[in-house]
C-alpha cells in the first residue's frame, strides 16, 4: 500500500518537474522595455482620471495642445504657436498633417470637442477644474482655435499640457466606453494588447509628427508590492520601476546591470499650521518656534538617506525647477530660540496640541511625523499624534477637519507655481487652512499677472512672506527614485511623467 | 430533493439580500469619495458641482433604493473612477482569480490528501512527524513572506520563473504554490485525523479480518468515509481562497478580483466594491449549496435520513 502511494506521489512530483524544467528566464527582448508602476492605469479615456500612473500611460498615447520638455519648459505640441489676442483671449495655431492612430486627420474640431467635453459638467470629468477658466472654445478655421477665459489666466498653457485631445470622429463612432476600451490618439505610441489590471503593450507610432520613437515596443505593468517590484527589476523582468524606497538604493547599485536614477521632484512636504481656529498657532512666534524646534536636516539625512532637499516656502522649489534663480530662506535648528519664542508668546511651559498624519501616502510619512512629534516635545509642545488611512485623511484635509498640525505633501502635474499657491493659500479654498489677507492678496495678484517676469517676482515675495509668517512647518522637497536597467539611457523628470519617446537604448 | 433545493436557494437569496444591505451601508459610512476622485486643487464650487452630478448629495435611503434597483436589474452601476459598468470590471478580473484559486486548490488537495493518508497509516512514525511538521510549517508561514521568498529564489536567483503578471502557465506556478501551501496544511491535517478516526472503526477491522486487500480497505472503505468532512472543508476552502487571494495577487501582480476590491476600497469606488462583494458572496453561497448536494451522493445515510425529502 505504502509503495503504491509512494509511486503516485513520485509520479506527481515527476510531472511537476516536467512542467517546471523547460521554463527559462523570461527577461524582455532587447528592443522592448517594460515599465512597472505601483498601480494599473484607471482608464484610457484620457479625461477620466487625474492620477499620475494614468496620466503617465495616456501621455504616451495622446498629445495635448502643449507639452513640457525635459527641462519643464512649455513647448508646442498639437498647438504649433500661441498668440495672445487680449488678456482673456488666446489664439492657437494648430499643427497640420497630424493624424490619429486610426487615420483620422487632426483638426480644430477635435480640440473644441475635447475641451468642451472636459468642461461639460454632465460629463463629470475630474479634470474640469484644471481648465474651468475657459468660457468658450471657438473654431476660427480648420487649424485655428480661440480660447476665451472668464478672467485673465496666465496659467492656461500650463494647464493645457494636461488635457489630451481625442478624435471627435472616432468618439462619435464608438462613444466613451469605446475610447476607454480601444484608445486612439495622436501620440508617440499606439495601444497594443492590454489585460486589465495586469499589463498594457504599446507599439511605436512610426508616423509620429515628432519623429518615430527609438524604443519600438514597450509595456506598462502594475506591480503593487514594492518588494516584488524590486525583485522584478533584479530578475530583469522589468526595466524601469517607479517609487524606489531609499533603503534599496545600495543593493540596486551593487547589482550588476542595474542603476538608480533620481530627480528632485515637484512634491513638497510640510506640516500645515492651522491659524483659522483659536489656539496657540494663531501667534506667529509659536509657529516660528515650531520651525526652530525641528531638525529637518537630520530627518532628511537619517530617514530619507539624503533623498530630500530642504524647503522653506510654498513654491520656491518649483521656481527653481522652472529655471528661476531663487534662494529659499530656511529656519535653523535652534531649540533654545524656540523655547524663547514660546515664552515670549506666553507659553513658557509649552502646550498640548493634536497632530494628524497620513500613513503610507508619502515616503516615510508616519516616521517623519513621529520624529517631529518627539522633537516638538523637547521644547515643551506635547503632541497627540493620530495616524490615518489616506482615503479618510483626504476627506479631513479638504473639509477643514484636520488637527491644528497636519502633514501634507503637494505636487500637481501642471507644474505651474500657482497650483501650489492658490489651493494652499487662496481665500475659501477647500485645502487651505491658513487665513492671511496679505498672503491671499499676493496669491491673487500673481495668478492674474500676465507678464512672466513680474509674476515670478510676485511669487518670490509670496515665498518670503509665507516663510516669515511661518505658515507651515517647512520640511523638504522629495527626491524621486527609480530603479532602471543599465541598458537604458534615460533621465527621469521632475513632473513624474514617463515619456517612452525620451527613452534611448544604449 | 427539489423542495430542499428550492428552500436552500430561497435562503441563499435572503443571505445575498443581507450582504447587499450590509455592504452598502458599511461602505457609505466610510465617507465621501469626491476628494479621491477630483484633483487635490479642485475648488469648493468644483467639488459641489461634482458631488451633485454624481448623486452623492441624495439621502442615503434614496441612494440605497437606486442601488437595490440596479442589483435587481442586474447591472450594479458604473464605477466612479473607471466610468465603466462595475460588473464588467469584476467579470474581467474574475477568470484570473478562479484560475489562481482553482489551481491552488488542486495543488493543495492533490498533495495534502496523500500526505494525510500516509501520515495516518504510519501514525507515530518519523514519516508522520515529517508530514505533520510540514503541515505546521505551511500554516505558520505568512503568505506574504513565502511569496517573496519564492520570487527571490525562482525569479531573482535561479531566473526560472517570472516574478509576476499573468501571461501563461509559467506565471501561474509561483502564486498558485504560495496560495496552496496554507490550504495544503489544513487539508493534510484533516485528512490525517479523518483517516485515523475511520481506520479505528469496527468495519475496517472486519474488512481486514475477512481478507479484503489492504488497498481496497484503505481507499474504498477508509478514504471514502474520511472524505465526507473533507469535501465540506475543501468547498469552504475554495471560498476562503477566493477572498484570501488578495495578498498573493498583490505580491505576484496577479490581476484578480481581490486586488480590484482592495484598490476600489482605497479609492472609495463604491459600485465596484459592492459588485465584488455581491459576486463573491453569490459564488460562496453556490459552493455551499453544491457541497451539500454532493453530500447526498457520497453519504447515503443523509439521503435516506430524510435530509433531502
Amino acid at each position: 500500500m505504502v509503495r503504491f502511494v509512494f509511486h503516485k506521489l513520485m509520479a506527481c512530483l515527476g510531472f511537476a518537474a516536467m512542467v517546471l524544467a523547460p521554463i527559462g528566464a523570461s527577461a524582455g527582448p532587447n528592443d522592448r522595455i517594460v515599465v512597472a508602476q505601483g498601480v494599473y492605469p484607471v482608464s484610457f479615456d484620457p479625461h477620466r482620471d487625474v492620477s499620475v500612473p494614468t496620466l503617465n500611460v495616456n501621455a504616451n498615447i495622446y498629445d495635448a495642445l502643449f507639452a513640457r520638455d525635459s527641462n519643464l519648459k512649455i513647448i508646442p505640441a498639437l498647438a504649433e504657436s500661441q498668440n495672445r489676442i487680449s488678456d482673456t483671449v488666446l489664439e492657437l495655431k494648430l499643427r497640420k498633417n497630424v493624424t490619429f492612430h486610426n487615420g483620422d486627420p487632426f483638426s480644430a474640431k477635435d480640440v473644441k470637442f475635447s475641451l468642451d467635453r472636459v468642461l461639460n459638467k454632465d460629463e463629470r470629468s475630474p479634470q474640469r477644474g484644471w481648465i474651468n477658466t475657459i468660457s468658450s472654445v471657438d473654431v476660427v478655421d480648420d487649424y485655428t482655435v480661440r480660447l476665451t477665459t472668464s478672467v485673465p489666466d496666465p496659467v492656461l498653457p500650463a494647464r493645457l499640457t494636461l488635457i489630451n485631445i481625442v478624435s471627435k470622429n472616432y468618439f462619435d463612432k464608438v462613444g466613451a466606453e469605446g475610447i476607454a476600451a480601444n484608445p486612439v490618439g495622436t501620440g508617440a505610441y499606439k495601444i497594443g494588447k492590454w489585460v486589465r489590471g495586469d499589463f498594457l503593450d504599446l507599439d511605436a507610432n512610426e508616423n509620429y509628427w515628432g519623429g518615430a520613437p527609438q524604443v519600438k515596443k514597450a509595456q506598462f505593468r502594475a506591480i503593487p508590492d514594492v518588494a516584488a517590484r524590486i525583485a522584478a527589476l533584479q530578475a530583469k523582468n522589468v526595466d524601469i520601476i517607479t517609487n524606489l524606497p531609499p533603503d534599496y538604493i545600495a543593493p540596486i547599485k551593487k547589482a550588476s546591470g542595474l542603476e538608480v536614477a533620481s530627480v528632485p521632484s515637484a512634491r513638497v512636504l510640510f506640516f500645515g499650521l492651522v491659524n483659522t481656529v483659536p489656539g496657540p498657532l494663531q501667534d506667529q512666534r509659536v509657529r516660528q518656534a515650531i520651525n526652530h524646534a525641528v531638525n529637518v536636516d537630520e530627518i532628511v539625512k537619517s530617514l530619507l538617506l539624503d533623498n530630500g532637499i530642504r524647503a522653506g516656502d510654498v513654491n520656491g522649489h518649483i521656481l527653481r525647477l522652472l529655471g528661476v534663480d531663487f534662494k529659499s530662506k530656511l529656519y535653523d535648528y535652534d531649540p533654545k530660540k524656540a523655547k524663547k519664542l514660546l515664552a515670549e508668546a506666553g507659553f513658557p511651559n509649552g502646550f498640548s496640541i493634536d497632530m494628524d498624519t497620513p500613513n503610507g501616502r508619502y515616503l516615510m510619512d508616519r516616521d517623519i511625523s513621529q520624529i517631529v512629534a518627539a522633537q516638538l516635545g523637547e521644547v515643551g509642545i506635547k503632541i497627540n499624534l493620530k495616524v490615518h488611512e489616506w482615503g479618510n485623511y483626504s476627506q479631513m484635509f479638504t473639509t477643514h477637519k484636520v488637527a491644528p498640525i497636519y502633514m501634507l505633501g503637494w505636487a500637481l502635474p501642471s507644474m505651474d507655481p500657482d497650483q501650489w499657491a492658490t489651493p494652499l493659500f487662496g481665500a475659501g479654498e477647500p485645502v487651505s487652512n491658513f487665513d492671511d489677507k496679505e498672503i491671499q492678496a499676493l496669491v491673487v495678484a500673481a495668478r492674474q499677472e500676465m507678464d512672466p517676469d513680474k509674476r515670478n517676482k510676485l511669487y518670490e515675495q509670496l515665498n518670503n512672506m509665507v516663510h516669515d509668517k511661518a505658515a507651515w512647518l517647512f520640511l523638504h522637497q522629495q527626491i524621486d527614485l527609480y530603479g532602471i536597467n543599465a541598458k537604458l539611457d534615460w533621465k527621469p523628470r521632475a513632473d513624474e511623467s514617463l515619456r517612452l519617446a525620451d527613452v534611448k537604448l544604449r | 430533493m427539489m423542495s430542499y433545493l428550492a428552500k436552500r436557494l430561497l435562503q441563499a437569496l435572503l443571505v445575498l439580500l443581507g450582504v447587499m444591505t450590509l455592504v452598502f451601508f458599511l461602505l457609505h459610512l466610510s465617507g465621501d469619495p469626491t476628494q479621491l476622485l477630483l484633483p487635490m486643487d479642485a475648488s469648493a464650487d468644483e467639488r459641489a458641482a461634482f458631488r451633485l452630478r454624481m448623486g452623492f448629495n441624495d439621502p442615503l435611503v434614496l441612494q440605497y433604493i437606486r442601488f437595490a434597483y440596479d442589483v435587481i436589474t442586474g447591472h450594479l452601476g458604473f464605477s466612479y473612477r473607471h466610468g465603466e459598468p462595475a460588473v464588467r470590471l469584476v467579470l474581467d478580473h474574475l477568470p484570473a482569480t478562479f484560475q489562481l484559486t482553482g489551481t491552488a486548490l488542486l495543488i493543495a488537495t492533490g498533495l495534502a490528501v496523500p500526505i494525510g493518508v500516509i501520515a495516518a497509516l504510519k501514525r507515530g512514525s518519523p514519516l508522520d512527524s515529517i508530514a505533520m511538521g510540514f503541515a505546521l510549517l505551511g500554516q505558520a508561514m505568512p503568505v506574504y513572506w513565502l511569496g517573496l521568498m519564492l520570487i527571490l529564489l525562482f525569479s531573482v536567483q535561479l531566473q526560472w520563473l517570472p516574478s509576476g503578471g499573468r501571461s501563461g502557465l509559467e506565471t501561474l506556478i509561483l502564486p498558485a504554490t504560495t496560495l496552496a501551501v496554507f490550504s495544503m496544511a489544513r487539508i493534510a491535517r484533516l485528512t490525517r485525523s479523518g483517516m485515523l478516526d475511520v481506520l479505528s472503526q469496527d468495519y475496517i477491522r472486519t474488512a481486514r479480518a475477512v481478507g479484503i486487500p489492504t488497498r481496497t480497505v484503505i481507499f474504498k472503505f477508509g478514504l471514502r468515509n474520511a472524505a465526507i468532512p473533507l469535501v465540506t472543508v475543501i468547498g469552504l476552502e475554495f471560498g476562503v481562497l477566493l477572498g484570501g487571494a488578495v495578498i498573493t495577487e498583490t505580491i505576484f501582480a496577479w490581476p484578480g478580483v481581490g486586488r480590484l476590491a482592495v484598490d476600489s476600497i482605497f479609492a472609495r469606488d463604491y459600485p465596484v466594491v459592492q459588485a465584488v462583494v455581491l459576486v463573491l458572496a453569490s459564488i460562496f453561497v453556490l459552493i455551499n449549496i453544491t457541497v451539500d448536494v454532493l453530500y447526498t451522493y457520497m453519504d447515503p445515510r443523509i439521503r435516506e435520513g430524510g435530509g433531502f425529502k
